[in-house]
């Protein structure tokens, strides 16, 4: 099952840096202090929490590398010498911290991070810099939209009962070796193809609106539930509404019709499978 | 304001890390203590894992300067924005903290020179007692609430909170 989704950063030879979901470090550090001691306790690590030593925060768009290359010193930003999932030691707005090519919105974006006390310096000297660009904070809700029609998980679709292979992820596992979790992925009911799997969702007709826990069911067949929609909103770059949905063995019901069903809403909606990846599915953003 | 870095060592290299401290004027003390040096102080509440807190320097600095010191012996983290280190000092000052602590302040039992890791008004807290009052450091991002319930608490006690920690009050202190 996955447990959780971060980046990881190798910031020098035997020097690693793991993020978390939000609030979801804890259960994360305590996971990886279990193995570290019950399970492989002859190897030589050391586990820091450093959750409030930083402040990060991300810089996204296609003239995000303009802004940050104003406020960092000290890295080549340039696509070449800094690539998508590059990391490096930096100097940020005068302060010793850490630039990340990472992007969880989907678009051209680096992450920036400052040890707290100075992330208003940091923070301020991001907007001052991105103000000729009309550059603006993003929350939580605008954050929500891009990952969804970019098709990126959260906690809707990282619930406990979903494995990589359900999300899509099999080609980020180990391909030779063992790995934890591995056995257990291997089991023939975390293997079925009726399994629950990461799709996309949009209504045929466009401007339905679609809502989270919509039951999905077949046109015949009204009262099996092959599955729901895990997160929707309306879509800025498409058409109408997008959703994420869990779907009984959904990776072959791609371009089907599924009829989305919320009886304590009086509501039925009549949608479209889609690749969870509604927009930019070839990365290309990420890698401009 | 203070450095705060984490030092801890890989296994069965304790000894070695402590003699690389000891070189640079800083007593590793044994689990559940507090040293104090001329101008650094230094805790233990894990095994192994130590906290130092020394005069604020530039950022990183001074966990940068330990962890090229300990490596391949151990490794320092820089915690200083990480935690909120506060001196607590006053006649009630333990009457107050034991609303909501869990640890046996009593002075016999837990006297100068003792350090702690515990959890109070639901956030983790480290107490270290020193001769001239208590240390309490707690996780930035909650110090807020901490210092809120304090302020609160210590009101009927005749108790103020006053500015953070500096590490040359603190070090101030001697253990006799």
């Amino acid at each position: 099952m996955l447990l959780d989704d971060g980046t990881t950063s190798r910031l020098a030879p035997e020097h690693f840096l793991v993020t978390t979901t939000t609030v979801n470090a804890a259960v994360v550090l305590e996971h990886m202090e279990f193995h570290l001691q019950a399970v492989c306790p002859r190897l030589d690590v050391l586990l820091s929490d450093v959750g409030d030593q930083w402040a990060q925060f991300a810089v996204a768009g296609p003239r995000s590398r303009e802004v940050v290359a104003a406020v960092v010193a000290g890295v080549d930003l340039s696509n070449d010498a800094f690539p998508f999932m590059a990391a490096s030691v930096a100097t940020i707005a005068g302060v010793a911290g850490r630039v990340f090519r990472i992007s969880f919105s989907g678009e051209l974006a680096y992450e920036l991070a400052v040890p707290a006390a100075h992330a208003l310096k940091a923070w301020s000297a991001v907007l001052e810099a991105g103000k000729p660009l009309r550059i603006a904070p993003y929350g939580l809700e605008a954050l929500n939209t891009l990952r969804i029609e970019k098709g990126h998980v959260t906690g809707a679709e990282l619930n406990g009962n979903t494995s990589a292979d359900d999300l899509g992820f099999q080609r980020m596992l180990k391909k030779h070796g063992d790995f934890i979790g591995r056995a257990l992925s291997q089991r023939a009911g975390l293997t079925a193809p009726d399994r629950l799997q990461l799709v996309g969702v949009r209504p045929l007709e466009r401007r339905h609106r679609l809502r989270n826990g919509l039951q999905l069911v077949a046109p015949r067949a009204r009262t099996t539930s092959l599955g729901y929609v895990t997160s929707s909103t309306p879509s800025v770059e498409l058409d109408g509404w997008v959703g994420l949905a869990l779907v009984a063995g959904g990776r072959q019901r791609l371009g089907q019709r599924l009829i989305g069903t919320s009886p304590i809403h009086d509501e039925i909606t009549e949608l479209e499978i889609v690749s969870p990846h509604m927009l930019d599915p070839q990365n290309a953003r990420v890698r401009a | 304001m203070a450095d705060i870095v984490e030092i801890a060592a890989l296994h069965a290299r304790a000894h070695e890390l402590e003699s690389i401290a000891g070189a640079r004027g800083v007593h590793l003390p044994a689990p559940g203590r507090v040293a104090v040096a001329s101008d650094q102080l230094s805790l233990c509440v894990r095994p192994a894992r130590w906290l130092l807190l020394a005069p604020a320097g530039s950022a990183g600095a001074t966990a940068a300067l330990w962890q090229a010191a300990c490596a391949r012996v151990g490794a320092a983290v820089d915690l200083s924005s990480g935690l909120a280190a506060w001196h607590l000092a006053g006649p009630r000052v333990r009457e107050v903290l034991s609303r909501a602590c869990r640890l046996d302040l009593d002075p016999e039992v837990f006297p100068a020179g003792s350090a702690a890791a515990t959890i109070m008004a639901q956030v983790a807290v480290i107490l270290a007692v020193l001769p001239s009052g208590l240390l309490l450091l707690t996780p930035a991002t909650t110090a807020r609430h901490l210092r809120e319930w304090l302020a609160s608490t210590a009101k009927p006690f005749g108790l103020v909170p006053r500015a953070d920690v500096t590490v040359a009050a603190v070090c101030g202190d001697k253990f006799s």
